[in-house]
């Protein structure tokens, strides 16, 4: 029972796990995204507000995954708030979070549908007594500060994050493949992982970079 | 040099190629430099359509008009296959044509724009290539 415990060692299925988006994956939300009021930071300042071409490099390519995602039972957030960030923490039915957003590692802000959160308010939504494992498909190294105060203050959590240059395509097709890695053989997300990085080693770097910070149970 | 190069010289330039990443700054810098070399090379890009296609049409003219006196003996399938030659060959430089009026309105726009507008709009005007070549 302990051993089930430690989010390491759980075994996870997608039905388990949440894949959650706080960048648009729609026209409707690239619209929004883009709109200065709103504050957000990843489609209006990399795209320029050309829907066309994060369509054609990132949407497109969401759109093609999400049956295959479903069918498989992840469960799949779109137009994830700060709130909803909270509320899939807090309702215990998830062991795995995949967080997967813009990170501005300058101001240590991260992004969300509502808006950009500091990290303070990320840290303050994740429960004390949660003992699954975050993933953020978001961070950059001056983001560093959150993950460690995650593993200070947060004990119990498992967090994951890369250090290096994450472009969404290509992080798209990572958990795409980690999670039918998954539904095809339940391990831990670590192994699958690990397994997964090994598929994408000859094609690309930025994944052999990737660091957990861990708590010692 | 086509408008579409030119238009992605001038994007590469200000890092709008660059694929996008999750973390860190927005790798795009607007540069009103490297905008005002764009407007100087559109407009000599302009001339030379300009120049080019003159040239042509007037050639074709003057192949249609001796054509049709030197050859007016022969049969009409003999004249429907030279007219149609001229034809195929002009509507090859109808890509030049639009080239030019893509100049035109990009150049339309050019004091209108901020740097940072101008971007978007050769921005999306670069997927309409992309998008043609598909």
């Amino acid at each position: 029972m302990l051993e089930s415990a430690i989010p390491s060692s759980q075994v996870v299925s997608p039905a388990s796990c949440v894949m959650a988006f706080g960048i648009p994956t729609s026209r409707e939300e690239f619209v929004q995204a883009c709109d200065p009021s709103g504050g957000r930071e990843f489609a209006a300042r990399n795209f320029y507000g050309n829907w066309t071409r994060y369509d054609r490099e990132f949407v497109s390519l969401f759109r093609s995954m999400l049956p295959s995602w479903r069918q498989i039972g992840l469960q799949v957030e779109c137009g994830m708030t700060l709130q909803d960030f909270r509320e899939v923490l807090h309702s215990g039915a998830c062991q795995v979070l995949v967080v997967f957003t813009h990170c501005n590692s300058e101001d240590h802000l991260i992004e969300f549908f509502d808006g950009m959160a500091p990290m303070t308010a990320v840290l303050d939504a994740i429960p004390q007594d949660f003992t699954g494992l975050i993933d953020f498909c978001a961070c950059h190294p001056p983001a560093e500060s959150l993950l460690v105060r995650i593993v200070k203050e947060r004990p119990n959590c498992l967090v994951k994050f890369t250090p290096a240059d994450l472009e969404p395509g290509m992080w798209v097709r990572f958990c795409h493949v980690l999670f039918l890695l998954l539904a095809e053989t339940p391990m831990t997300y670590l192994a699958a992982l690990e397994k997964t990085i090994a598929q994408f080693l000859p094609l690309s770097q930025p994944p052999q970079q990737t660091h957990e910070c861990s708590t010692h149970h | 040099m086509s408008v579409q190069r030119i238009i992605e010289d001038y994007l590469g330039t200000t890092g709008y190629l660059e694929t996008p990443t999750l973390g860190g700054k927005s790798k795009i810098k607007p540069d009103p430099e490297a905008a005002e070399k764009l407007r100087a090379q559109l407009e000599k890009e302009r001339r030379l359509i300009v120049v080019v296609l003159t040239g042509f049409y007037l050639a074709t003219f003057a192949v249609g008009v001796a054509a049709f006196f030197n050859l007016k003996d022969h049969s009409g399938w003999f004249h429907a296959g030279i007219g149609g030659s001229l034809i195929t060959v002009t509507l090859a430089f109808q890509r030049f044509w639009q080239e030019k009026t893509m100049i035109d309105i990009i150049l339309q726009q050019f004091p209108n724009l901020t740097p940072e507008e101008l971007i978007k709009v050769l921005g999306n005007i670069r997927e309409f290539f992309l998008k043609k070549k598909k």
